[in-house]
């Protein structure tokens, strides 16, 4: 669906460089703390920004339903100024949907948005992505600034809008748990590098984080670990191999499989 | 690009307070008889004034980024953004125009406000482009520089000036003013085009 | 039939599914030839990798409990009695090997180990 070739852009204060390839039917999730390059890619595969290098492959902007993070249609509008606009703009607008779904989330039609609260704006945003049946959904940090149960409700909906149309989801964020509940594969992107790219399922049943102290750490097999983090107790490691070390090692402290786990271990600590 | 023409024009009705208050202006001034011309500028710079209005929404929370996230493209933006300013001021003009010619026409008052119309197009092919780069604040200060400067070009060289020109009769002289202004706008979309395919949005 | 899954488990996710459906299956919650729910349908429901949910039923169809009709979904297959036995059989004995090695490995004699598992025999059975 997406396919990046060897993009590039570069800034003062980092460059954004990666190469990768969006399956169809794939929920993708990418990971990165603030400022890691995540909406600088969106707005390069978007076209919004020029990039200095690379080629990018996305189908027709009629088949693709965007969330930017931070901005949107004027919130000068209302909902139903909003609808006369994507009825103009979008071929496959179903104006019936997006009103069963503003009811459904008691999204008022004829007041200015500016009035909404966050996680209502959220919401609609997510709405107006998801009502012309495009096959691919774009979304840059939907979830941000949202309290848990709005989270929910909009992971939710997503998660409806791919069993209804089975389409492709690129979806970034900084909550991890929110990707790990969603998305089928995952990125985790790092100054403006690809720092990892695996399958959630093998992720949060293969990979682990190791608590060790110093002197275990000596005598530690150190073939599967990925990345080794410093602390306080001696060293947190990243292993891709879990099974092994809670065999071999049946004492050992394995951190609960969490990305948000793992992040300050591989973004961190030394790789291996 | 027809949604495009849909967002401005609805942004367009909510500003109609505004609207209907100038033209009550330009019907008082009308009524105390002030010159024809002064109300044919008056209600043409008004108009300019609604349109960058339009640009102040598309960067107020850089809803700029998101449009050319959907079907538009940086070059269908530019064409309607173009189309819709010189609409707009046309039908502000077309509004004054009617008004003084409804006490009083003759080949004079056409001329002269016809050349109030093309100075407000000269004004968006200077302004666009600026407020496209710096975005709305800055583009005042800019552009009220550029205009203090040209207003001294022109104060020092207006006898001279003034001299040629009345060499002339009104009607080349505003068939002069008229190509000077198609050449300002395509060099204005050209620019314009080019800032916005760099900008960083 | 609904499974609930144990994020803290060391169990993966995949192998928490098979263990839920093949108990439903075993246990007459599901019967042969009902459809099992979509990938991702279940995928939505427990709100997790729709590939996860691909692995879990992967793997039941090559333990022989359903079959794929491609572009259909998934079905319960017949699973004889005979057949749910052996599988237990099997499960058990695996069970116990690891269960004797982790003993042996701690240094339980052989003796210590009879006993033990005597003891342990006579609660379970009892108990019943």
């Amino acid at each position: 669906m997406i396919h990046i070739d060897h993009l590039k852009k570069s800034y003062d204060s980092f460059t954004l460089e990666c190469s990768l390839d969006i399956p169809k039917g794939v929920i993708t999730g990418i990971v990165g703390m603030n400022g890691a390059g995540k909406s600088t890619l969106f707005k390069s595969i978007l076209g919004i920004n020029l990039i200095d290098e690379g080629d990018i492959q996305i189908p027709d902007k009629q088949d693709i339903g965007v969330v930017l993070s931070e901005t949107g249609l004027s919130e000068f509008f209302t909902v139903s100024d909003m609808i006369s606009i994507l009825k103009c703009t979008y071929k496959r607008f179903d104006e019936d949907l997006l009103n069963s779904y503003c009811q459904r989330f008691d999204i008022p039609l004829d007041k200015k948005v500016r009035t909404f609260s966050t996680g209502m704006k959220a919401k609609l945003n997510i709405i107006i992505a998801l009502t012309h049946h495009a096959q691919l959904l774009i979304l840059d940090e939907p979830t941000a600034g949202l309290d848990v149960l709005t989270r929910d409700e909009i992971l939710d909906i997503l998660r409806d809008y791919m069993e209804k149309e089975n389409c492709t989801i690129l979806i970034s964020s900084h909550i991890s748990s929110d990707l790990e509940s969603l998305c089928d594969d995952l990125y985790i992107i790092d100054h403006g590098h690809m720092m990892m790219h695996e399958e959630m399922d093998t992720l949060l049943s293969l990979y682990g984080v190791l608590k060790v102290s110093k002197e275990d750490y000596e005598s530690l097999d150190k073939d599967y670990l990925l990345s080794v983090l410093e602390e306080p107790f001696g060293y947190s490691c990243l292993t891709n191999e879990r099974q092994f070390y809670s065999e071999n090692y049946p004492t050992i402290v394995i951190e609960q499989n969490h990305i948000d786990t793992m992040i300050p271990v591989l973004l961190k600590g030394e790789r291996l | 690009m027809k949604g495009l023409f849909k967002k401005d024009l609805l942004l367009l009705k909510s500003q109609i307070k505004y609207i209907v208050m100038i033209v009550v202006i330009c019907l008082i001034m009308a009524y105390a008889n002030s010159g024809f011309a002064y109300i044919s500028s008056y209600l043409t710079f008004m108009g300019t004034g609604l349109v960058f209005n339009s640009f102040s929404y598309d960067m107020y929370h850089n809803e700029m980024a998101y449009l050319f996230a959907l079907p538009f493209s940086k070059k269908e933006y530019c064409i309607e953004k173009y189309i819709y300013a010189l609409t707009v001021t046309f039908i502000s003009w077309l509004i004054a125009f009617l008004i003084t010619s409804a006490t009083h026409i003759n080949l004079e008052t056409v001329i002269v406000q016809l050349a109030m119309l093309f100075s407000g197009f000269i004004y968006l092919s200077i302004t666009i482009p600026v407020v496209i780069r710096y975005g709305r604040e800055k583009a005042t200060i800019i552009v009220l520089m550029l205009v203090l400067l040209l207003f001294l070009a022109v104060a020092s060289g207006a006898t001279s000036v003034g001299m040629l020109m009345s060499n002339f009769s009104g009607f080349i002289l505003i068939g002069i003013y008229a190509f000077i202004v198609l050449a300002a706008l395509i060099i204005s979309y050209r620019s314009t085009i080019s800032i916005l395919n760099d900008k960083e949005l | 039939m609904h499974i609930i899954i144990n994020h803290s488990s060391m169990v993966p996710i995949y192998e928490q599914i098979v263990e839920a459906i093949k108990e439903a299956i075993l246990s007459n919650q599901l019967s042969p030839n009902e459809a099992l729910p979509s990938v991702r349908a279940l995928s939505k429901e427990l709100k997790i990798s729709a590939l996860t949910v691909k692995k879990a039923y992967d793997f039941l169809e090559k333990e022989g409990y359903t079959t794929t009709v491609h572009g259909k979904g998934s079905y319960v297959l017949e699973v004889s009695q005979n057949e749910v036995k052996e599988n237990c059989l099997r499960e058990t004995e695996e069970l116990l090997s690891r269960a004797i090695e982790k003993g042996k490995c701690s240094g339980i004699t052989y003796q210590e180990m009879q006993d033990m598992i005597s003891l342990i025999m006579e609660d379970v059975y009892d108990s019943h």
